[in-house]
C-alpha cells in the first residue's frame, strides 16, 4: 500500500484518498450540470438553437383583381421592388444609410427617421426604405450590395393602378396605421397585418379589405450564423412546414370600362360627378368624382405635404361626390313634383297655368328663369321649358309635405345602401324635420322654391339617377350595385350581389310614371327642349335638366341673405334611354358650372354616354349574331 | 519458490493494468477528439492536426519509452530556466493574435511558450521536493523557492495575458504541494486563507482587464452582455442543452455546423461534442477523463520516489485541470478563461504538450514496474 517509497518519504499518503474524492466529486458535479443542462432544460436550449438557424419568411399574398362587367382587368397587381434594410445584419447603420442616401439621391434625415422608428420591432423584420424602386435604382444597389449588408431588395406584389382606373370606386392602398393595426389584429389574429403594410383606405379597397387582402404565406429557410441561407436543411432531407400565400379575393363589378372611359373623357374638365345606372337592376355601369387623384401615391408612401395639399385642395379631389355629394337638385326635381300633382289629383296633365315671369305669393315673389314668361303652359311644356312659375303653382297646391311623401316613395331622403363609399342620405324637407331643426315652422312662402328643387332640398348624384330609374322602371327602387360576384383563386363564388329592389313605388301609378316618362321624352325631342342637346339618333331618350344655386342648408337659414347673394350654379342633368324599358340612367352634377344651365352643359355629357352604350350594344350584337347578350337576356328576365 | 512466481504475476498483471488502462483512454480520447475536430473544423484543420500529431506522437514515444525518466529528472532545472527565457522572449519578440503575446516563431516553428510551462513546472516542483529531503515534514518557510519559482511563471504568462494557462500553472503547483507533508498550524492555515481571499480581491481590483472581469460576471448574469462577451457562453450553453439526450448526430449539430458557436475547434469545442452527441456522449468523456486522472493518482502512488510521485500528480493535475476548467467554462458554471480541452482542442503546442505529459506518466509508471 505505501509503495516503493522509503519510509521518510515526504509524500502524505491520506492525500490520495482525499485526491480521489475530490476527483469524483467535481467530476459528478459536471455531470449534473451536463444533465441539467441536456436533459432537465433540454427544450429550452432545443427551442434556442432552433430560433438561431431557422428564419420564417413571410410571402406577402397579391390583393385580388377587380374585373369590369366583361371580364376586362380594371386593377390587378405587377411586381414592385422595395428597398429593406434587415437590422440584424448592418455592422454599420450610419454608414449604411450614408451610402444608399448618395446613390439614390434620399433625405439622409428620411432614412434615419424610418430607421428609427422601427427600433422596437425585432432585428430580423425588415424596414421599408423605399417603396417602388425604379429599375435602373435596383441595379445601383445591387451593383453596390457588397458594401451594404443588411440592405435587400424585396419584390412584393402591388397595385397596377392604371391611367383609366377610377379611383373613387377602387379606392386607394396605404399603410396602415398603428391604431388601425391593432383593431385589425385583434379581429383577424389568424392573419395579422405588419407594421407598414398596405391596407384599402378608401372606396372597395377599403370596403372588401377582408376579401382582397388574400392571406400571407409564409416559408423556413435555414440560415448561418452571418444570417446566410445555407442548403444545410434541405439536404439532409428535413422539410420545413411552408405556406403558399393565397391571393385575394378577385372581384367583378358591374362597372362597363367602356362607359366609364366615355363618362371619364366627357366629364374632363367639370368638376361634379356622374352616375350611370342600369334601372332594370339597379347595377352601376360607370361612376366619375371629379376632380380626380392618382390612387398610386398613396401606395408609394405619400409624404406629409402631399398629403396636406390633397386634403385642403378646395375641390376636395379625395372625396366621393357620387355617393356623399349632396346637391340641391334644382329642376331635375320637377318631375317629381309633377309626380305627386297628377297622384294627388291636383291637376290633370292638361291643366294649364299662366307664367308671367313671376309668381307672386303674400309678399313675396318668386322669378321665373325667364323673366319675361311662357305664357299659357301644360304641365308638359312646363316640363319641357322648365317652367319654374308652372311648378310654384303647383308647390303652394301640394305643400312641402305632400311633395315629400312622393319624393321618400322614390327612395329619396335616405341612403341607398350601396356599399362602397360613405353614403349622405340627402334630404326631403318635411315639416316633422322643419319642427325638429328650426324655431319656426315652415310658411306658405316655402313650398314654392321646393316645388323647383331649391330651398333644403338635397339629393346625391347616385339618388338622382336612382330616381330617374324608378320613373324608367315605373317605381322599382333598387340597391345600387357596384360589385356583382366575388370569386376565390379557385373559382369558387364567394359572394354574389344580384338585383335587390329597396323598396317599390305603390302611392304611384304606372299610368302616371307613364304620363311622364313621355313628358320627360319631350323634353329632349321637343325643339325647344331644354335637353335637346341629349339626342341620340336612333334612340328614344327622356331627361331633364337643372341648375341649382348653391345653398347650403346653413346659409339657406336666412333666405333672404341667400338669394340676395349671387351664386354661381350648378347644372344638373338626369336621362334613360329608351323611353320605354329603358336599358340606361344617366345622372350628371357639374358643380358651379360657369355656364350654368344643365341643358347646356351636363346634357351634353350625358349625351355621349348614352351613345357609347347604344354603340357597343349594337357592337356586341352583330358581334354576336344580333342575338341580345346572355347577360341582358337573364337581367330582362330577372326585372319581369 | 511458485508463491513467489505467483506473487510477482500477479504484480506484474497488475502495474500493467494502469498502463494498459492509461494507453487505452488516451488512444480512445485522442481518436475522438480528432473525430470532433473533423465535425468542428472541417478536413483542412484536421489534416493540419494529423500533420501535428506525428511529431506530438514521436514525442510521446521518446519520452515514455525511449529517453530513461533519471535524465529527464537531471535535466528538470535546465528544462525550467529555458521555459524562464522562452517566456521572457515571448513578452519581448511574440506575436500578437487575438489581443494577446502567446506565441514564438523560431524559423519554422510556431510555439507557444506557456504550454511548456505547464509542464516544466510540474517537473520544478517535482525535482524541488525530490533534491530537498527533510526528515519528517517541511516547514512553511521551506517552501518559498516553490513559491518565487510558480510566481515568476504565474507573472510572466499572466501578462501576456493569458489567465487560464497562468492559473492553470499555479494550480498544478498547488495539488502537487497539496501531497506534501507540510506542518502547518490551524492559524497559519487560516491566515494564509485570509491572505489568499485578500489577494484574490486585490487581483479583482488591480490585475483583471474589464474584459476578464466581464467574463466573470457573465456568469452569474448571460444577459449581462447576450451580444457582446457573454455571447459565446451563451451560444455554448444553447449548443450544449440543445443536443439532448441522445444528441443531434456526428456532423449533424446546427450550432456548431452554422458557425454560431464561437471558438468551436479550440475552446469551445467540448460544446460541438456535446451538441453532436448528447448527454451519453459527454457523460462518456466525463468518465474516460475520470479514468484518466485516477490512472495518474495510482500511477503516482506506487511510483518509485518522490521526484516520480509528484510528476505523475503533476501529470494528473494538468489533465483534470484542464478537462475540469475548460468544460466547466463550456457549460457556463467558470468564468470564459481561454482554456484548451487536452486531445480535443485544435492546437499543435497544446498536443505537443498534452502528448509529451503522457508520455511522462507512462515513463513514470515504466520506472515502477522496471524496479
Amino acid at each position: 500500500m505505501l509503495g516503493r517509497r522509503h519510509v521518510d518519504s515526504p509524500i502524505e499518503e491520506s492525500r490520495f484518498i482525499t485526491g480521489s474524492i475530490f476527483l469524483v466529486f467535481l467530476a459528478t458535479m459536471l455531470l449534473i450540470r451536463l444533465w441539467y443542462l441536456q436533459i432537465y432544460r433540454s427544450e429550452y436550449y432545443l427551442r434556442l438553437s432552433e430560433s438561431n438557424r431557422i428564419r420564417r419568411i413571410e410571402i406577402p399574398a397579391p390583393r385580388g383583381v377587380i374585373f369590369d362587367r366583361k371580364g376586362r382587368v380594371i386593377l390587378g397587381n405587377r411586381p414592385f421592388f422595395d428597398l429593406v434594410l434587415i437590422p440584424q445584419y448592418v455592422n454599420d447603420e450610419e454608414k449604411t444609410l450614408a451610402i444608399i442616401s448618395q446613390l439614390l439621391h434620399l433625405s439622409i434625415t428620411d432614412l434615419r427617421r424610418d430607421a428609427r422608428n422601427s427600433r422596437g420591432q425585432p432585428k430580423f423584420l425588415p424596414i421599408t426604405l423605399k417603396r417602388n424602386l425604379t429599375i435602373h435604382e435596383v441595379a445601383i444597389i445591387e451593383a453596390q450590395k457588397s458594401f451594404l449588408p443588411g440592405v435587400e431588395i424585396n419584390i412584393a406584389p402591388r397595385r397596377d393602378y392604371k391611367e383609366d382606373a377610377p379611383p373613387h370606386i377602387l379606392g386607394y392602398v396605404g399603410e396602415i396605421s398603428p391604431e388601425e393595426l391593432k383593431a385589425r389584429n385583434e379581429q383577424e389574429a389568424d392573419n395579422p397585418y405588419f407594421p407598414g403594410e398596405l391596407v384599402g383606405k378608401h372606396g372597395l379597397e377599403a370596403q372588401w379589405e377582408s376579401l382582397l387582402r388574400g392571406r400571407r404565406g409564409y416559408k423556413y429557410i435555414q440560415v448561418d450564423a452571418h444570417g446566410r441561407q445555407t442548403r444545410f436543411a434541405e439536404d439532409l432531407g428535413w422539410k420545413f412546414p411552408t405556406k403558399p400565400a393565397i391571393p385575394g379575393v378577385d372581384l367583378v363589378l358591374t362597372l362597363d370600362m367602356d362607359l366609364q372611359r366615355e363618362a371619364i373623357n366627357a366629364f374632363q374638365g367639370k368638376y361634379g360627378a356622374v352616375v350611370v345606372m342600369d334601372p332594370r337592376n339597379g347595377e352601376i355601369l360607370a361612376m366619375v368624382s371629379s376632380p380626380s387623384y392618382n390612387p398610386e401615391i398613396y401606395q408609394e408612401g405619400i409624404s406629409h405635404d402631399k398629403w396636406q395639399a390633397l386634403v385642403n385642395d378646395p375641390f376636395k379631389p379625395l372625396f366621393d361626390k357620387t355617393t356623399g355629394g349632396a346637391f340641391a337638385p334644382g329642376s331635375v326635381y320637377k318631375p317629381v313634383v309633377a309626380l305627386a300633382a297628377l297622384e294627388e289629383g291636383i291637376i290633370r296633365p292638361e291643366k294649364t297655368f299662366p307664367c308671367h315671369g313671376v309668381f307672386t305669393l303674400g309678399r313675396d315673389t318668386f322669378r321665373c328663369h325667364n323673366r319675361w314668361g311662357h305664357g299659357l303652359i301644360n304641365l308638359e311644356q312646363a316640363l319641357v321649358l322648365s317652367c319654374d312659375v308652372y311648378f310654384y303653382h303647383l308647390g303652394v297646391e301640394l305643400g312641402v309635405d305632400r311633395i315629400a311623401k312622393y319624393a321618400q316613395a322614390l327612395g329619396l331622403g335616405k341612403k341607398l345602401g350601396v356599399r362602397l363609399n360613405k353614403e349622405e342620405a340627402g334630404l326631403v324637407p318635411t315639416t316633422a324635420w322643419r319642427k325638429q331643426f328650426y324655431k319656426t315652422p315652415f310658411t306658405l312662402g316655402d313650398a314654392p322654391s321646393l316645388a323647383i328643387g331649391q330651398g333644403a332640398n338635397l339629393l346625391t348624384p347616385l339618388q338622382l339617377a336612382s330616381v330617374y330609374a324608378s320613373i324608367a322602371n315605373g317605381g322599382k327602387v333598387w340597391r345600387p350595385i357596384i360589385v356583382k360576384k366575388a370569386s376565390n383563386h379557385i373559382g369558387e363564388t364567394i359572394r354574389e350581389h344580384g338585383p335587390e329592389q329597396i323598396q317599390e313605388v305603390k302611392v304611384i301609378s304606372a299610368k302616371s310614371f307613364r304620363i311622364i316618362r313621355h313628358m320627360l321624352q319631350a323634353v329632349v325631342e321637343d325643339p325647344r327642349g331644354t335637353g335637346r342637346r341629349v339626342r341620340v339618333p336612333g334612340h328614344t331618350v327622356a331627361g331633364k335638366t337643372g341648375s341649382a344655386q348653391v345653398v347650403s342648408l346653413k346659409k339657406a337659414r336666412d333666405r333672404k341673405e341667400a338669394m340676395s347673394m349671387k351664386w354661381q350654379e350648378h347644372a344638373l342633368f338626369a336621362a334613360f334611354s329608351p323611353v320605354e324599358n329603358a336599358e340606361i340612367v344617366v345622372a350628371v352634377v357639374s358643380e358651379n358650372d360657369p355656364v350654368a344651365g344643365g341643358g347646356r352643359e351636363a346634357a351634353p355629357v350625358a349625351q355621349r354616354i348614352i351613345k357609347k352604350y347604344w354603340e357597343s350594344q349594337e357592337g356586341s350584337l352583330e358581334a354576336s349574331g344580333g342575338l341580345p347578350r346572355e347577360e341582358s337576356v337573364s337581367n330582362v328576365l330577372e326585372s319581369r | 519458490m511458485k508463491a513467489i512466481v505467483e506473487q510477482t504475476r500477479i504484480r506484474k498483471r497488475r502495474t500493467s493494468t494502469r498502463l494498459l488502462v492509461t494507453l487505452v483512454v488516451f488512444a480512445i480520447l485522442l481518436t475522438l477528439g480528432l473525430i470532433n475536430l473533423y465535425s468542428a473544423a472541417g478536413e483542412a484543420t484536421l489534416r493540419t492536426q494529423l500533420r501535428h500529431l506525428i511529431p506530438a506522437l514521436l514525442l510521446f514515444v521518446g519520452i515514455g519509452w525511449v529517453i530513461p525518466l533519471r535524465m529527464i529528472n537531471t535535466y528538470s532545472y535546465i528544462f525550467y530556466s529555458l521555459t524562464v527565457f522562452f517566456l521572457i522572449a515571448v513578452l519581448v519578440l511574440g506575436y500578437i493574435a487575438g489581443g494577446a503575446q502567446r506565441w514564438l516563431i523560431l524559423g519554422p516553428l510556431r510555439f507557444q511558450p506557456s504550454e511548456l510551462a505547464k509542464l516544466s513546472i510540474a517537473l520544478f516542483v517535482a525535482k524541488h521536493f525530490y533534491n530537498n529531503r527533510t526528515k519528517l515534514s517541511y516547514q512553511l518557510t521551506e517552501l518559498w523557492p516553490v513559491l518565487i519559482a510558480v510566481g515568476a511563471y504565474f507573472v510572466l504568462i499572466f501578462i501576456q495575458p493569458d489567465f487560464g494557462t497562468a492559473g492553470v500553472c499555479l494550480l498544478i503547483a498547488l495539488t502537487q504541494v497539496a501531497f506534501i507533508k507540510v506542518s502547518i498550524s490551524r492559524g497559519m492555515l487560516l491566515s494564509l486563507l485570509f491572505s489568499g481571499l485578500g489577494m484574490i480581491a486585490m487581483g479583482w481590483q488591480f490585475l483583471l482587464r474589464p474584459y476578464q472581469k466581464l467574463r466573470i460576471l457573465n456568469l452569474f448574469n448571460p444577459a449581462l452582455d447576450p451580444s457582446g462577451s457573454g455571447y459565446n457562453s451563451l451560444q455554448s450553453l444553447v449548443a450544449v442543452g440543445s443536443g439532448g439526450q441522445w444528441g443531434k448526430g456526428f456532423l449533424h449539430g446546427t450550432q456548431a455546423q452554422l458557425q454560431f458557436l464561437p471558438a468551436r475547434q479550440t475552446d469551445f469545442i467540448f460544446s460541438v461534442f456535446a451538441e453532436e452527441q448528447g448527454f451519453w456522449g459527454g457523460a462518456l468523456i466525463f468518465v474516460l477523463f475520470a479514468i484518466l486522472s485516477y490512472a495518474a493518482l495510482e500511477i503516482a502512488r506506487e511510483a518509485k520516489d518522490t521526484f516520480n510521485t509528484l510528476l505523475a500528480i503533476g501529470i494528473g493535475a494538468l489533465i483534470f485541470l484542464e478537462f475540469f476548467i475548460n468544460v466547466a467554462m463550456v457549460i457556463g458554471i467558470f468564468p470564459v478563461v481561454g482554456m484548451p480541452l487536452p486531445f480535443f482542442s485544435y492546437g499543435g503546442s497544446f498536443l505537443l504538450t498534452i502528448c509529451a505529459a503522457m508520455g511522462l506518466l507512462v515513463a513514470v509508471e515504466r520506472d515502477t514496474l522496471r524496479s
